[in-house]
């Protein structure tokens, strides 16, 4: 077992090596064999899933693993950056669910992009990414994570614009790339500001620099040099990083058009791992984050706004994965939410839960996307459980789950309610309630629009192949048990609790309140599930459809919010036009004819410069002869002022 | 017995190599023409096993060899790993070119590896007598092989120059050996140190001193000794050429950095000219290389301004400037190997060297466009290149030096900005300029040259991202450089 937790870096360091071979490739005549792609993808990251599973298993057995490795990167000075590993149950867990569904997603990716003629690229991208955010998780200290934080952050820009002919997928993927550019900012600003206000104390005490085990501590030594006030701008900006990767308001817009990507890119990149590297994030960051109440509360806030927002927009969305989109943000809300009134291990919970019940509906939607001919609007689908059962079967066990009725999700959902409840955060609690119940309807819509009643389009039909249903299959079984697992009942066979399990430290969530609450969210959520029935399944529809089209005439303005997204683009592009582009264009004109000018003025004076000069280079060695040595007498000269001076 | 056993600790490279300029002398005379290929693969074995023999030195100790005249510790242990594997690139380099040569050809090995043991004989001198003898067969060595195409106008102009140049620089330097001598009454680099720290210097010894340094500033092309460069770079073959820039100028920084060793405990006068001859390297590099168009004579002033950054680092005389020095010197011999090498391949294979002939390569050969670019950002500084840690090291020693040195800091950045622009030029050329339509396609196949080739690329970024280990070499030398100039002087039998 030691042997696993020694070599974690063989983890990472494969996709590493398959990223290269696939890269450089092309002089050994790679191109000709798909399956030369495909099995270093899949073969890097099942070793790196064998090696998971095994480090998971040891850290299970010894609760208080936490083995970190440093290898000392750039010495300047004062700053001596390390880059490591770092192997703790946290990390563990992030390991198993990254390779896990990367593995599978990287098995069904094959017959998703077979026919494409970009089939090499793709996987080199994947592999890429799979690199980075295995390095991300395995990251020992801040100034590592950035570095694979952005590196993420390239391999999602190159996946959303993979199909880059089309001008959306480009747009999308630039748009996806600048608004994470903003939480990296934020991200950068804050690593430097708790740097520089704690140097002195990792100089001091020798420590690795900015290291994640010692974090609290130089966190209340930077609180106390910066004063409450810098500090908690200091950790707004190193949040700002999980609220622009995480998709969180404001800066969520850029996940639903990311949606433009290739459909297992966005179950493996935009639903379970990378979205939820923020989440990850915050929670090695949470000493810092503690230090500050008003932090943590603007962290719930933002947490429980994300979740109900995009859910209101995912009820109107036609687009199937848009509809999941803004689902994956909502969730993502309830995770931050967790972590922001201090439910941290709830929060994670609900990030493994959320990360495989999600890839699967994602790859569910990508068979049905795949099967139609690429038609993605519900409107045009309809009646597909007869044609492709085991899509619509686990589709369901999905929905089921993301719903909270007694799959996985119930489990992880019902830890982040109850922790509100025994906190007293009423409010918040609402809001988390009435999102329960939104989820509940958009998912049962989406369902029943896509797996039941008749078919509405016109494309053709062709069945998934096993390829792709295989790994839907095998995604099921966890989406539908793992909450369970974890959920602390079964301690008598030797699986403690996920709370327990992940930070015994940090378990700040109590006993639950009582039976209250979880019959109350089934409750809400066996509305939610009636509602969507009635207006969208056939079966119930013709029983109550006169009543409910009444209504929907009455909440127009509400629907016309929805389905514009609340205006947050429409407010961004007004920002950009009335207020950026003027200042930029000013600038631009004072860089064009000011800036510009000087430069150029340098840059021509250089070249007369060197024009002259040249006239001493003339091929005359006499001259040479003269001018060496009238400069070295010159030299001395100066040398000689200089003594005298 | 005590002598032999000498050599042994301390020059075990050398001999190795004197017993390879033996035996491929010997082979030249008995060789047909169409064999002497086989000299090739003797030099380059001889050079190997002497790479290897430099691992059985004890680094951490001071060898003497030769009555004290040679010293070997870790520092110029360092400079002849360095110089060997210098020239074992260079030797590689004349793989397919040495048909240029014709019947001559083990010839040229013969006179490539005594200039080498010249250069290691001089990395490790430790007398007057011992360092003129070095670098005269260094010097005389590299003026013969900057001939060596007989028949060729440009070479026979370019060895004629660098002979009298040389000639030149050596009057000044012994002429500043001589004010040395006169001065401490010893020729022993150890005794001269023990006089210096047991009598205060005066001008007269700065003065001996900026005479001496002259002689090596022609050796790394340093200003005002520089104009011999970039004609005899051009006119000498090529693999001379690289043997020039890389593993002469080690040679020449390597005694160079001895001797400025000797002024850390003087006033910083000597610190302050040399500052002022540091930036002026820099600058008039820097400016000529600006209109070039001949990619030989570019990297010539390439070469040139180079060698300035280096001279900053022993611009300001302490243990930190030394460290930035040695470590931009390995960055340095890493690139500028990896850039003359694609220049090999290019001029060997279509005998031109025009910035302009390199265009549009990259769509015809984009590995070794590719392997070039990095190379030449590598020398401007660009990040993940080698190149970039060091000279982001060597400006760090500068600020930690304090404001004194302000500016030389401000002047060096402003030439690294200039300098981006003439290696810009060249991967321009190749990544954007569309090359005439019926380019011809270099032979980039797997070999020697290439894999050497690829396997410096390599080296280049993988020195730029795994910084510490030759930060810690390169402090490390200039930790025992310092303990040689500044401790208590160990007596001489």
């Amino acid at each position: 077992m030691e042997f696993f937790i020694n070599n974690v870096w063989v983890i990472p360091a494969l996709p590493l090596w398959g990223f290269l071979l696939i890269l450089f490739g092309r002089a050994f005549n790679f191109y000709q064999n798909k399956y030369i792609s495909l099995a270093l993808t899949v073969g890097s990251t099942f070793i790196g899933f064998i090696f998971s599973i095994f480090i998971l298993l040891y850290c299970i057995n010894n609760p208080e693993t936490n083995t970190r490795y440093n290898i000392l990167w750039l010495d300047a000075g004062n700053l001596k950056f390390s880059v490591g590993w770092l192997v703790d149950n946290l990390a563990a867990m992030m390991l198993v669910v990254v390779t896990s569904i990367s593995l599978l997603i990287q098995i069904y990716s094959h017959g998703y992009m077979e026919q494409d003629k970009g089939y090499h690229r793709f996987f080199a991208y994947l592999v890429l990414f799979n690199f980075s955010m295995l390095a991300l998780v395995l990251s020992t200290n801040l100034f590592q994570t950035y570095i694979f934080w952005e590196l993420v952050g390239v391999s999602s820009y190159l996946l959303i614009g993979f199909w880059f002919d089309r001008p959306s997928a480009a747009q999308a993927a630039k748009k996806a790339f600048i608004i994470n550019r903003i939480g990296d900012f934020g991200l950068l600003v804050g690593t430097l500001a708790l740097l520089f206000y704690s140097l002195n104390w990792w100089t001091s005490t020798q420590n690795v620099l900015l290291e994640f085990a010692t974090l609290g501590q130089a966190g209340s030594l930077a609180l106390a040099n910066a004063g409450p006030v810098l500090f908690g701008l200091l950790a707004i900006g190193l949040l700002l990083g999980p609220i622009a990767k995480s998709a969180q308001i404001p800066l969520h817009t850029w996940l639903a058009d990311a949606m433009e990507g290739p459909t297992p890119i966005s179950a493996l990149i935009h639903a379970a791992t990378m979205v939820a590297a923020g989440v990850y994030l915050i929670a090695r960051l949470y000493p810092v984050f503690e230090l500050s109440t008003q932090v943590m509360t603007i962290m719930a806030w933002v947490g429980a706004i994300t979740a109900f927002i995009p859910a209101t927009i995912a009820i109107t969305q036609t687009d199937i994965k848009k509809c999941l989109a803004y689902s994956t943000c909502s969730q993502l809300g309830y995770m931050v939410l967790a972590m922001g009134i201090g439910a941290y291990s709830a929060g994670l919970f609900h990030l493994m839960t959320h990360a495989y019940f999600k890839a699967m509906l994602f790859l569910c939607s990508g068979a049905v996307i795949h099967s139609l001919a690429d038609q993605q609007d519900m409107r045009y689908m309809g009646g597909l459980r007869k044609k492709m059962p085991t899509v619509a079967y686990t589709y369901l066990i999905g929905t089921l789950a993301i719903s909270g009725l007694l799959l996985s999700g119930f489990w992880s959902k019902e830890a982040i309610l109850s922790s509100l409840y025994t906190q007293g955060k009423g409010l918040l609690l609402v809001i988390a309630l009435i999102t329960a119940f939104m989820t509940t309807y958009y998912m049962f819509r989406s369902y029943f629009m896509t797996f039941e009643g008749e078919y509405r389009g016109k494309a053709h039909f062709h069945k998934p192949s096993k390829v792709m249903t295989v790994p839907l299959i095998v995604l099921a079984i966890p989406s539908a048990i793992i909450g369970f697992l974890f959920s602390g009942s079964l301690k008598s066979i030797g699986i403690e609790s996920f709370d327990r399990f992940v930070f015994n430290v940090h378990a700040i969530h109590g006993d639950h309140g009582g039976l209250f609450l979880p019959i109350c969210s089934l409750i809400i959520a066996l509305l939610g599930f009636l509602l969507a029935g009635v207006i969208y399944w056939d079966k119930l529809t013709s029983l109550y459809c006169s009543c409910f089209k009444n209504i929907q005439k009455q909440i127009t303005p509400l629907y016309k919010l929805s389905i514009n997204k609340w205006y947050f683009d429409d407010f961004n592009n007004l920002l950009i036009k009335y207020l950026i582009l003027p200042i930029s264009e000013f600038l631009s004109i004072f860089d064009k004819y000011v800036i510009d000018g000087l430069v150029n003025l340098c840059g021509l004076s250089t070249l007369y410069k060197g024009k002259a000069l040249s006239l001493l280079q003339n091929g005359n060695v006499q001259t040479y002869l003269v001018t060496a040595l009238l400069s070295f007498v010159a030299i001395i000269m100066v040398m000689i002022l200089i003594y005298i001076v | 017995m005590d002598f032999l056993l000498d050599i042994k600790t301390a020059m075990l490279p050398e001999v190795i190599i004197t017993f390879t300029i033996l035996v491929c002398s010997v082979l030249c005379f008995m060789l047909k023409q169409e064999k002497q290929k086989f000299i090739y693969f003797i030099s380059l074995l001889g050079v190997i096993i002497s790479l290897i023999s430099i691992n059985l030195l004890a680094a951490n100790k001071i060898f003497t060899g030769f009555y004290n005249s040679f010293s070997s510790d870790f520092f110029s242990i360092l400079m002849r790993f360095l110089i060997l594997s210098g020239t074992l690139f260079v030797i590689v380099m004349t793989k397919d070119y040495s048909f240029k040569f014709k019947h001559r050809q083990g010839e040229f090995y013969l006179l490539i590896l005594i200039a080498t043991l010249g250069g290691l004989l001089l990395s490790g001198a430790n007398d007057l007598i011992m360092i003129f003898i070095a670098l005269e067969t260094l010097s005389l060595l590299s003026y013969a092989l900057s001939g060596f195409l007989k028949k060729d106008k440009a070479s026979n102009e370019a060895a004629l120059k660098y002979l009298i140049f040389g000639g030149a620089s050596s009057a000044v330097m012994l002429y500043g050996f001589s004010f040395l001598y006169g001065i401490t009454g010893h020729t022993n680099l150890t005794e001269i140190i023990a006089y210096l720290t047991n009598n205060s210097s005066n001008m007269m010894f700065s003065f001996a001193l900026l005479l001496t340094i002259a002689g090596f500033l022609f050796k790394v092309a340093g200003f005002p000794f520089h104009s011999w460069a970039p004609d005899v770079y051009e006119g000498a073959p090529v693999p001379v050429a690289a043997f020039l820039s890389t593993v002469s100028k080690v040679a020449g920084f390597a005694i160079l950095i001895k001797f400025i060793g000797l002024a850390f405990n003087n006033t910083e006068a000597i610190g302050i000219t040399l500052g002022l001859v540091a930036l002026l390297t820099i600058t008039v590099g820097n400016f000529m290389a600006l209109n070039q168009v001949n990619i030989k004579r570019l990297m010539a002033y390439s070469s040139i301004s180079q060698a300035g950054f280096v001279l900053i680092g022993f611009a300001l005389l302490s243990y930190m400037g030394t460290s930035g020095a040695v470590y931009y010197l390995i960055s340095y011999l890493v690139a500028n190997l990896g850039a003359w090498l694609a220049i090999t391949i290019f001029d060997t294979q279509t005998n031109k060297s025009l910035i302009s002939d390199l265009n549009g390569i990259a769509y015809r050969n984009p590995y070794f466009a590719t392997c070039f670019a990095v190379c030449l950002l590598s020398l401007a500084g660009i990040p993940v290149t080698v190149g970039f840690v060091a000279k982001f090291y060597l400006f760090h020693t500068i600020v930690q030096m304090g404001p004194a040195y302000l500016w030389l800091l401000i002047i060096a950045l402003l030439n690294t900005i200039l300098s981006l622009f003439y290696y810009l030029k060249v991967v321009k050329a190749m990544f954007v300029c569309k090359g005439a339509d019926n380019g011809s396609k270099l032979n980039f196949n797997i070999g020697v040259l290439s894999t050497s080739f690829v396997f410096l690329t390599v080296l280049v970024v993988v020195l730029g991202v795994f910084v510490s280990p030759f930060i810690n070499i390169a402090r490390y030398s200039a930790v025992v450089i310092d303990n040689a100039n500044t401790s208590a002087p160990v007596s001489v039998k």
